[in-house]
């Protein structure tokens, strides 16, 4: 994969001990695609959602989907297996058994196909990606310097709410409408993929650099209007001590991030979010973070 | 900036109609509404259950199922408590992140706790004192798959009332307890915590007090707070009167003409803003307006299901 620098951090919600995300990072050596993935297990619905979510990323097929019906079709051998692997576990306490039942397990699925063309690959110019639920794909343009969220996370506000979430349960049933798919050439940015509580962090840090833009500003006193946690997350961010500029400021955050598996002793990323979370500019969360950056030439910016 | 389309405007058509139905402008309860509730920052949780001799009578349908409004209200309680239990239920842990308090008014002239069994005498019980003191029983539950297969398990219910209908409806009396009971508990080291929460099932007819001593009864316990907002003040009205189950009403007008629905929509706490897509949900609209929180003839668990999705854990 010598196309790509990819960069990994993770760290579990402060205070817990069980990890709800997961994530996935290519394998080498790899054919026409490298996979890169996060999972976001929702720990408000269902039990073994940390489980449920290391299942997904690590069952994803080394190709992209074509369609949400392809990825409904992959998930239902999955869900089932899922149930019968589990369900002794969860008989053992009342509790769980009644949420395993209820609920099942539920959390968001994000991957990324990466065109590898090295080596005389012969493989497609766009990466391909599949999003369903908050945990977002951002391409922060290196020459640009704009942040382009996906269609369906456009905006701070996007991220209240309830999210689509993919469970084993079929009573809460895979909606191929929330699957949202794109493809798009990946050079000349930094690709991040994000769980939802760090995906916001980094909009709110984009958002205030870029406080003189109408459409930024206009999210800023919509957050501000609504009240709730994206005003305080705001108001936090705007008085603390960290550059303010996006494109310093991000470079700190990567700066702390892992270059490979297997994850060093000092949590660098660990430790930096969980100074965030203390100063109050980030959500109460785990937060996962998988930066990839495109080694290819940079062109000319016409 | 562009105009937030969810809030009322003053001198708007949303505003006009509603001072013309009689309504005050719906102000939202104050506060973020944002605190983790976690183990070492719980929140509360206090029913109110109208015992009254009143609540035997009724023939409700809800949810399909034809009640007492006392049947109702215990089959309200105990889906509640067993919804607070599933949400405090993390992998094989049950955590203690709801303290409980219930309070019963009607078989006695002042209200009183209302716990029963190794329960009773207690004021605030938690989540493994609520799950240790459960009557259980074992029922069949299926399971279905993505794919359309399905596997039949049993699962067991925990129930811990039983519907109770006797003597006056002493409902001031109860709302002054919950007031204290709720300013101790956020004076006891929970200034932090998420707002506690009041839920009033009745069928409305106070027997100690009229309107406006209810009104301020219902506003001084509304302004209790604590960091993060104020206590909300919700109530699930059980009526003989006809009309259509209502979720979370923004005008009077969609009540049926009851003189103590009115009365509880008033003395309910408007909705606060980050429940708005929760409560649009329920109510499968969009009308961008203000909910009070209370229910008519309805499943009340509603009130509930609203703190556990909505609220972070």
């Amino acid at each position: 994969m010598q196309d790509y620098t990819i960069l990994w951090g993770a760290a579990i919600k402060p205070g817990e001990t069980l990890r709800e995300d997961a994530h996935r990072l290519p394998m080498q050596p790899l054919g026409k695609w490298g996979l890169v993935a996060v999972a976001d297990g929702a720990g408000g619905k269902g039990v073994y959602v940390g489980k449920w979510a290391q299942t997904l990323v690590a069952q994803l097929p080394d190709t992209p989907f074509e369609d949400a019906e392809a990825v409904f079709n992959w998930l239902k051998p999955i869900a089932t297996q899922f149930y019968r692997d589990n369900k002794e576990d969860a008989q053992k306490n009342e509790h769980t058994w009644t949420k395993f039942l209820q609920e099942g397990s539920a959390a968001t699925l994000t991957a990324l196909w990466l065109p590898d063309r090295s080596d005389g690959n012969n493989a497609p110019e766009q990466s391909a990606c599949m999003m369903y639920g908050d945990s977002p794909i951002l391409q922060y343009h290196t020459l640009t310097k704009k942040l382009v969220m996906p269609e369906h996370l456009r905006e701070l506000s996007s991220f209240s709410g309830r999210t689509s979430l993919v469970n084993w349960l079929g009573s809460h049933p895979f909606q191929h409408g929330y699957c949202h798919f794109s493809r798009f050439d990946p050079t000349d940015q930094t690709i991040l993929l994000a769980t939802d509580a760090m995906a916001q962090m980094i909009l709110i840090r984009y958002l205030l650099h870029h406080e003189q833009d109408p459409t930024c500003r206009q999210q800023l006193e919509l957050a501000k209007v609504m009240g709730g946690i994206h005003a305080q997350l705001i108001d936090a961010n705007q008085k603390a001590d960290l550059p303010p500029d996006f494109d310093e400021w991000l470079h700190i955050l990567l700066h702390t991030l892992n270059t490979a598996e297997p994850e060093p002793d000092e949590n660098r990323f660990g430790n930096l979010l969980h100074q965030y979370y203390n100063q109050g500019l980030i959500e109460e969360d785990d937060y996962t973070l998988i930066a990839i950056k495109n080694n290819t030439p940079t062109r000319e910016f016409e | 900036m562009s105009q937030n389309p969810h809030l009322p405007v003053t001198g708007s058509n949303q505003t006009g109609n509603l001072i013309a139905t009689g309504n005050k402008l719906l102000q939202q309860a104050k506060g973020a509404y944002s605190a983790k509730i976690r183990r070492d920052q719980p929140t509360a949780l206090v029913f109110l259950i109208d015992q009254s001799g009143s609540m035997g009578g009724g023939s409700l349908t809800i949810d399909g199922k034809t009640m007492s409004k006392a049947d109702a209200a215990a089959r309200i309680v105990n889906a509640a408590l067993r919804e607070l239990l599933k949400k405090s239920t993390k992998n094989d842990e049950l955590r203690n992140y709801i303290d409980i308090a219930i309070i019963g008014y009607g078989k006695e002239s002042k209200a009183n706790m209302a716990w029963s069994g190794k329960l009773a005498g207690k004021t605030w019980v938690n989540m493994a004192e609520l799950d240790e003191n459960a009557e259980k029983t074992v029922i069949s539950s299926w399971v279905f798959f993505p794919d359309g297969s399905s596997e039949e398990e049993k699962a067991t219910v925990s129930s811990w009332f039983k519907p109770v209908a006797s003597g006056l409806t002493p409902m001031l009396s109860a709302i002054q307890k919950a007031t204290d009971l709720v300013r101790e508990w956020i004076a006891n080291g929970h200034n932090s915590s998420f707002p506690p929460v009041v839920i009033n099932i009745t069928d409305g007819e106070a027997t100690d007090a009229k309107a406006p001593a209810l009104l301020k009864a219902a506003e001084t316990l509304s302004e209790l707070r604590t960091d993060d907002g104020q206590v909300l003040f919700l109530n699930c009205h059980l009526s003989e009167t006809e009309g259509d189950s209502v979720f979370f009403p923004n005008d009077k007008n969609e009540l049926p003409p009851d003189e103590y629905a009115r009365l509880l929509f008033d003395m309910s706490s408007v909705m606060p803003e980050k429940y708005r897509s929760e409560v649009e949900q329920i109510k499968k609209a969009a009308s961008g307006l203000n909910y009070k929180g209370m229910t008519f003839n309805a499943d009340g668990t509603r009130l509930v299901q609203f703190i556990t999705v909505g609220t972070s854990y």
